[in-house]
């Protein structure tokens, strides 16, 4: 008999803790505790035959919208009654089951169900359960069918090169995109489910030569230790199983790419799927792993390395351009060559903020039209756009209220935010940019030194799964570190690698 | 147990970072004027007395593996070694204190001017003890980063100055003889000799042999990048300006322009503040270290918040603070005697109980 496609995990040590309800003997009792277990639902459905030439009392059951109609029909319901009724079957005997699946029903998917517990939650994830008079087990059919959005390019990145396929929210079909990409056999895939309400499918995808397997064994015994009541989103995992929890810091790699994961996969990291979303995990995952896209390696090497420097210096420009503008303009006027001084200062004639003051508000309004625009309809969209770049940019320095130095400031920082390709990371650091701004402005420069250090201290600090967030640069390891400044181009990659 | 590891790279950078930034910030006050242009005798004397020292620690760390300066001050001598433990760590606590107040002192007089000196400390009191909080890994793995930016600017602040250079202000050499270098090396020395600060660390080295190696050759390098930046300040200044200098370095690099970069003077000032934090943090973090292993405290964690209330009252009560005559004795002779004493004394005699130890085992 056929196993389940993803062999489950921990499923069984869920449903212990329920208490275990058997079956009974009789078909129509056992019908009844299961509806009585769903509480009569609606959309369970029961269609009840005759098998064999005995005419056994059997039936099929299955939950309405989660499951393929068609392929129920052709495959389960069809040859039950065709080939089933020809059959010679002797109720209560033991085999039965075996003898429908070896011989009769089409489908792929077949196990047998030990209780009324196990059954249902396979009918809940979308199987169909058939049981037959006398017998006091079940057999699922994994017929799941529901609608799922087909593949897509990904929304929230977009490549100019490279594949354009994105993950969807189907496990099964998120595992089969990194399988196209991997076709080797020691892509393991395991599947346990997690919360206790919600029974969500989670996938542990690694390459068993390339990940090490203490980081592999952390992130499963971490996945294990789960107790959760409903996993909606992959975030909710990467928040319980992430190292250092209350940083402000991502330390789990997220992206829809297919691509991007399955060159994570190669590098040795672990994948962490998670039914129902089509952002997945990755972990371990570095500092500098975030300021990577998979587009630098389908870009040509000199550019792919000029870029990532461009968002290095995108990184400390959000961090630190008003820091520095409030910093040196309050604390060190004079290392401002006397030229540009005298045209900022000129600019300020008038303003009646003081200079912290009207950059927190322009950075402020800045994030406020950013998260405006973020759930915005499009139609709308725009008109927050005109209202930002009229209202904000243009009347406010007309009417004097605000300088332009300073919003060139807060403009500047903002097209720099956008360079940070990984979203958690941008949004960290732009949380910290107004830490800055308020280190900077009581002790200037000093201050954003000791905001850097005291940013370092964290940095260096915090691992994910066992590598230091900071790796390959410190500690210092020199041919990644080699490879992580520049994108190295494959020839050179490769001969090493072989 | 599962202890803190620094590689060879990571001690190496630790000890070129506090050098190189005590030697910024507390070595010229005292040395420039003493000696000016024969000041680099007196560093070359300095280092080969801290090489002394660190070839002495580094026989006892491997004589005792696994046990830190503390630690192994017990094992020699016993009951006596607790005290000898107890005055190492406070002698760890004055440096903090002294380079915090030395430190706190040049910003409040340079980049912050009139700011209190209470606000100083206290703030870097925070950051470094957050940093020993976090353990030695953290710090010397910061250390990478902040060396490479000390060993960048060094090397391009000496480059840049070259032009301004005038090789004759660095003439007459040892004209009142060598006696007055030799007699000044004692603040080199003093300074450099904080490195004992090995004594602790070299337990977290995960390659003990190459510990000597590595820190003669991080002393030497940092030793004499800050000789020729020095050098440098006096020949571009002249003697006579340098002599009335509290900070030559830095009055030196104000006078250096860079493209359009008016002060590179404040740029550099960062990477050495930055160092000093490192020095500060790895000091900190040895004095609670220590601390908790002679008083048997499982963590050092424990003694991060009674350090900190230490490090940040006493640079800002007398006799620092007001009275800058008592200060200036301190720096000029009680610091550099104690230190002396300690870095250099208590370790010979460290390694001489320790040889008599291990000749009265041998023959039994």
């Amino acid at each position: 008999m056929k196993n389940d496609a993803f062999p489950d995990h921990s499923s069984s040590s869920e449903l212990e803790d329920n208490s275990c309800i058997p079956f009974k003997s009789g078909l129509g009792d056992n019908l009844e505790t299961i509806q009585v277990e769903l509480g009569y639902s609606s959309d369970l459905s029961i269609r009840e035959f005759k098998l064999g030439s005995a005419a056994v009392p059997a039936a099929i059951l299955w939950i309405n919208s989660m499951n393929d109609a068609h392929s129920l029909d052709q495959n389960v319901i069809a040859p039950l009654l065709e080939r089933g009724s020809r059959m010679e079957i002797v109720p209560t005997a033991d085999g039965i089951y075996e003898q429908l699946c070896d011989s009769v029903i089409f489908s792929g998917e077949v196990a047998l169900a030990e209780s009324v517990d196990s059954v249902l939650t396979r009918l809940l994830s979308g199987a169909s359960v058939l049981l037959v008079d006398g017998m006091t087990k079940g057999v699922t059919i994994g017929n799941t069918g529901y609608e799922t959005r087909s593949i897509q390019e990904p929304s929230s990145t977009s490549v100019v090169r490279g594949p354009r396929d994105g993950f969807v929210e189907s496990l099964s079909v998120n595992v089969s995109l990194i399988r196209r990409r991997i076709r080797d056999k020691r892509l393991h895939v395991e599947v346990m489910t997690v919360g206790s309400v919600s029974h969500t499918q989670i996938a542990l995808l690694y390459l068993r030569h390339r990940a090490p397997k203490q980081v592999v064994e952390e992130v499963r015994e971490r996945l294990k230790r789960i107790q959760i009541d409903a996993v909606l989103e992959s975030n909710y995992i990467e928040e319980i199983i992430k190292d250092a929890p209350r940083s402000i810091f991502p330390t789990v790699y997220i992206s829809e790419r297919p691509d991007d994961i399955a060159g994570g996969a190669l590098e040795g990291r672990v994948v962490v799927i998670v039914d129902g979303s089509p952002f997945v995990l990755l972990l371990p995952c570095t500092f500098f792993h975030l300021m990577q896209t998979a587009e630098d390696y389908y870009l040509a090497f000199p550019i792919a390395a000029f870029v990532r420097w461009l968002r290095l210096i995108g990184l400390y420009i959000t961090l630190l351009f008003p820091a520095l503008y409030v910093g040196i303009l309050s604390f060190h006027p004079e290392m401002v060559p006397p030229e540009l001084l005298s045209s900022i200062l000129a600019a300020r004639e008038g303003v009646p903020f003081p200079l912290l003051i009207e950059a927190l508000l322009m950075e402020l309004t800045f994030e406020g039209l950013r998260e405006a625009g973020v759930r915005m309809p499009r139609a709308i969209g725009s008109a927050i756009s005109i209202v930002g770049a009229l209202v904000i940019g243009e009347s406010a320095v007309s009417a004097g209220i605000i300088s332009p130095p300073t919003i060139i400031v807060v403009a500047g920082t903002a097209i720099a935010s956008f360079i940070i390709p990984s979203v958690e990371l941008s949004g960290a650091v732009r949380l910290l940019r107004f830490f800055m701004l308020l280190f900077a402005s009581i002790l200037g420069l000093y201050g954003i030194v000791l905001g850097m250090m005291l940013l370092g201290i964290h940095l260096t600090t915090i691992k994910s799964v066992g590598t230091p967030y900071l790796a390959p640069i410190a500690p210092f390891k020199s041919k990644e570190a080699l490879k992580t400044v520049f994108r190295l181009p494959w020839w050179i990659v490769r001969t090493k690698k072989n | 147990m599962n202890k803190d590891l620094i590689s060879d790279r990571q001690f190496f950078m630790l000890i070129f970072v506090s050098i190189t930034s005590l030697t910024y910030f507390s070595v010229p006050t005292m040395l420039v004027p003493a000696v000016k242009q024969d000041l680099w005798l007196s560093m070359v004397i300095g280092t080969v007395i801290d090489i002394y020292v660190a070839y002495l620690l580094a026989w006892l760390g491997r004589a005792y593996p696994g046990q830190s300066l503390v630690q192994y001050s017990v094992t020699i001598l016993g009951k006596a070694g607790y005290a000898l433990g107890f005055i190492f760590i406070l002698f760890f606590a004055v440096v903090i204190c002294l380079s915090l107040f030395i430190f706190s002192n040049f910003l409040s007089s340079t980049l912050l001017v009139g700011t209190p000196l209470i606000v100083l400390t206290s703030t870097m009191a925070v950051a470094a003890g957050w940093a020993a909080y976090n353990g030695i890994e953290t710090i010397a793995r910061l250390a990478e980063i902040i060396s490479v930016l000390i060993l960048l600017v060094s090397v391009a602040g000496v480059l840049i100055s070259i032009p301004q250079l005038e090789l004759s202000n660095l003439l007459p050499q040892l004209e009142n003889g060598a006696w007055p270098a030799v007699k000044a090396s004692v603040y080199p020395a003093s300074w450099f000799g904080v490195c004992i600060l090995m004594g602790m660390v070299m337990p977290h080295h995960n390659n003990p042999k190459r510990t000597f190696k590595l820190k003669a050759s991080a002393v030497l390098l940092g030793a004499s990048i800050m000789t020729l930046w020095l050098l440098n300040s006096i020949a571009a200044l002249g003697q006579e300006v340098v002599g009335r200098l509290y900070y030559p370095v830095y009055a030196f690099t104000r006078t250096i322009q860079l493209v359009f970069l008016e002060r590179v003077d404040i740029l550099m000032m960062l990477v050495y503040i930055s160092g000093t934090f490192i020095t500060l943090s790895v000091l900190y973090y040895i004095a609670a270290e220590g601390a908790a292993q002679l008083f048997g405290t499982r963590s050092h964690r424990k003694w991060i918040l009674p350090f900190g209330v230490l490090v940040t009252i006493l640079p800002v009560l007398p006799p620092f603070g007001k009275n800058m005559l008592h200060t200036f004795k301190v720096f000029e002779f009680w610091f550099p005697l104690t230190a002396l004493l300690v870095e250099g004394g208590l370790t010979t005699l460290l390694f001489v109980a320790a040889l008599f130890r291990n000749r009265k085992k041998k023959p039994s």
